[in-house]
């Protein structure tokens, strides 16, 4: 199974810094009321809310917004925070395109017919590159298709 | 195999473009697909949207106030995807095919653009510049020499510029000479 996935470092920021802030200000309230507020270590020991910050949202990043796209030859899954939001079989599509979703981020869309039904691979939060993906789905999906044995030829046979 | 061919990177890079928002001046092209069938014509690539922006607050209240609520589409063939070879006949087709998926799928315009490998021929040059029906803007490019054709009405000038066609085939005749 191939992996594609990618930090997404806008969510990361936005989990971790409330934390990063509340490390920082606990840090100050322990040194001033030790008596170390004038400390010249102060700014060393304050750089340390950084790590545990950042520490603290990558694991609530990765507990609820990390998406991973698993993908052979036979079938694909997408997985948010852990969970299976979409297992299936690439044999189920038709169609693939790059739709562009609505803050204009490129995602591929696979069609069960052609208009029809569809399902949305969210590739731009992942490390694919937009065509490239394409052109390789639609490779799978169009093999797929020739391969698959007709069932009134199996029937004559 | 036309995979690699300069036509066809020279499609991937316009592609590339207009996935990056190339052509939001006149429309937000939206779905790109690679070889669209419409009938007995194979489009290398079949682009969809509308002429009203996505955004966020004040740009999309202003697409939502200000602009019309058009469906367009954007189609390219590579010279090297049409067998034997690109004739008038063959282009004519295609005309004929777009203008019947117009109609189908209830477009207000299109746009109709083929990449050839070799200088664009005198009979393309001499169809494409006399075309004027305004709904379908026409335009031939040569990976070649870098020569770009348009038709003469609105949405065929609009090729040039607003899809950037003129400055990507610069880009692709200067690579070619280095």
């Amino acid at each position: 199974m191939t992996k594609l996935t990618r930090t997404q470092l806008s969510v990361l920021a936005s989990y971790s810094s409330p934390f990063v802030l509340i490390i920082a200000l606990s840090i100050n309230i322990i040194l001033a009321n030790a008596g170390l507020g004038a400390t010249p270590f102060k700014l060393i020991l304050l750089s340390a809310s950084f790590p545990i910050g950042f520490g603290i949202g990558k694991i609530i990043y990765m507990k609820r917004s990390n998406v991973e796209i698993t993908f052979d030859d036979k079938s694909f899954q997408v997985l948010k925070g852990g969970k299976v939001l979409v297992h299936d079989d690439w044999r189920n599509y038709r169609l693939v395109s790059i739709h562009l979703d609505k803050y204009a981020r490129p995602d591929l869309r696979l069609y069960k017919t052609r208009d029809g039904s569809f399902q949305d691979l969210p590739i731009s939060r992942t490390n694919a590159q937009p065509q490239e993906f394409r052109d390789y789905v639609q490779t799978l999906i169009e093999t797929k298709r020739t391969t698959e044995p007709n069932p009134q030829v199996v029937e004559a046979c | 195999m036309a995979k690699n061919s300069k036509t066809s990177e020279t499609l991937q890079l316009l592609e590339r473009g207009l996935i990056a928002g190339r052509a939001k001046w006149v429309a937000d092209l939206s779905e790109f697909f690679k070889n669209w069938r419409i009938r007995e014509t194979t489009f290398d690539l079949y682009a969809r949207g509308g002429t009203r922006n996505r955004g966020f607050l004040m740009s999309r209240f202003f697409a939502w106030s200000a602009l019309p609520d058009y469906n367009v589409a954007l189609f390219c063939i590579c010279s090297d995807s049409v067998h034997p070879s690109l004739t008038s006949e063959r282009l004519r087709k295609a005309i004929d095919d777009v203008i019947y998926h117009l109609q189908q799928a209830e477009l207000k315009w299109a746009w109709l653009i083929v990449f050839v490998n070799s200088p664009v021929p005198a009979w393309a040059v001499s169809l494409v510049s006399r075309y004027d029906r305004q709904e379908l803007g026409l335009s031939l490019a040569s990976t070649t020499t870098g020569q770009v054709v348009v038709s003469a009405n609105q949405i065929g000038r609009s090729i040039r510029k607003q899809l950037g066609l003129n400055k990507l085939m610069v880009k692709v005749a200067i690579d070619k000479v280095n």
